[in-house]
C-alpha cells in the first residue's frame, strides 16, 4: 500500500504539535478516542472571542501514521477559519488532502470528531462566562452511547 | 468460514487452556502437514496458523469470541469515557517524557501499573464473556487494547536502550 507523499510529511514532520492552556476560557479542548485501534487525540484550539476566528491550534495524538498526519492536517486548517467554518469542516476532505487507504478513513473521522469536539467545549466556557447554562442547546448528546462504569 | 475455534475443535470461550490449545494446534499440524497425509492441503495448513494466532492473543482472541456470537467491533465505536481517555493520555506523556530523559526505571514503573490495569481488565472482560454480557465485554477489549498499545511502545522503548 503506496501512502501519498503529504500523509508522510505530515507524520514525519506533523505540524502544531503542542498544548494550550486548557484553563483559559478562550481554549477549547477536545479529547477523542477509537477504542478498535487504541488511538487517543488531543485537538485544542485559541479562539478570539470578538471576532469568532481561531488563532491557534494544537494538538497530540498517540496513534498510527495516519492518525497523527489526519490530527495535524486538521490543526492546519482550522487556524484563521472562524469557529462556525471550522465546524463545517468533513472528515472526507481530509481523506481527499491525504489520500488516505479506506481502512485508514476513520483516522480522520476522529480528527473531525475531535474538531468538533473542541469547539464544543470552547462554546460550553463561553456560555458559563456568559452566565448560561452551558447544557441548554448542546444537549444532542448520542443517544446510542451507554455510558459504562469501570 | 469456519471461526476459528471451530478450526482448532475447541469450546468458544475466553479463558482458554493456552497450554491445551498449544498441544490441540500441534497435533492438528501434524494431521494437516502435506506429508503427513496426502488429502491435506495447504489451505488448510495455513487456515490452521491464522486460527491458533488468533486465540493465542488476548486481543484477537476476545474479538474472534464476539464474532463467533455474532458481536461486530467496527472502527467507529468512541471511547466515551472523558476520564479514561485523559489517564491514557497523562500516561502515554508521562511514558514519552520518560523515554526523552532515558529514564528507564520511570519506564518500568509507569509499564508494572499499565500492566496491571491491563490484568484488571482481562479478568473483567473474561467474566463478562462468562456471562455473555457483550456490551461490557467490548468495552475492556477496547481498554485492553489502549494498554497494549502503551506495552508495545515500552518494548519499543527497552530495545532502543538495550540496542545504545
Amino acid at each position: 500500500m503506496a501512502y501519498s507523499d503529504k500523509l508522510i510529511e505530515h507524520y514525519e514532520r506533523p505540524l502544531n504539535v503542542g498544548t494550550l492552556d486548557k484553563e483559559d476560557p478562550n481554549v477549547g479542548s477536545g479529547l477523542v478516542g477509537a477504542p478498535a485501534c487504541g488511538d487517543v487525540m488531543r485537538l485544542q484550539i485559541k479562539v478570539n472571542p470578538e471576532t469568532q476566528v481561531i488563532e491557534d491550534a494544537k494538538f497530540k495524538t498517540f496513534g498510527c501514521g495516519s492518525a497523527i498526519a489526519s490530527s495535524s492536517l486538521a490543526t492546519e486548517w482550522v487556524k484563521g477559519k472562524t469557529v462556525e467554518e471550522a465546524m463545517a469542516l468533513k472528515n472526507t476532505d481530509i481523506v481527499k488532502e491525504l489520500n488516505l487507504p479506506p481502512v485508514k478513513i476513520h483516522c480522520s473521522v476522529l480528527a473531525e470528531d475531535a474538531i468538533k469536539s473542541a469547539i464544543a467545549d470552547f462554546r460550553r466556557k463561553q456560555a458559563v462566562a456568559r452566565g448560561e447554562d452551558p447544557d441548554v442547546g448542546i444537549g444532542q448528546k448520542d443517544e446510542n452511547v451507554v455510558q459504562l462504569s469501570k | 468460514m469456519p471461526s476459528p475455534f471451530e478450526i482448532l475443535g475447541v469450546e468458544a470461550r475466553f479463558d482458554l487452556d493456552l497450554a491445551a490449545l498449544e498441544k490441540r494446534y500441534r497435533e492438528l499440524s501434524r494431521e494437516a502437514h502435506p506429508d503427513a497425509k496426502r488429502s491435506a492441503t495447504l489451505g488448510a495448513s495455513i487456515d490452521l496458523n491464522a486460527a491458533y494466532r488468533a486465540l493465542k492473543d488476548d486481543l484477537s482472541r476476545g474479538r474472534a469470541l464476539l464474532e463467533a456470537r455474532g458481536v461486530a467491533m467496527g472502527g467507529e465505536e468512541r471511547e466515551n469515557d472523558p476520564g479514561f481517555l485523559m489517564e491514557v493520555m497523562e500516561l502515554r506523556e508521562a511514558l514519552g517524557d520518560a523515554r526523552d530523559a532515558k529514564d528507564l526505571g520511570k519506564v518500568l514503573v509507569l509499564a508494572t501499573r499499565v500492566r496491571g490495569f491491563y490484568d484488571a481488565s482481562k479478568k473483567a472482560l473474561t467474566a463478562a464473556f462468562a456471562s455473555s454480557d457483550h456490551a461490557i465485554a467490548k468495552h475492556h477489549l477496547g481498554r485492553l487494547r489502549y494498554y497494549r498499545r502503551f506495552l508495545d511502545e515500552v518494548d519499543v522503548i527497552q530495545e532502543e536502550n538495550e540496542l545504545a
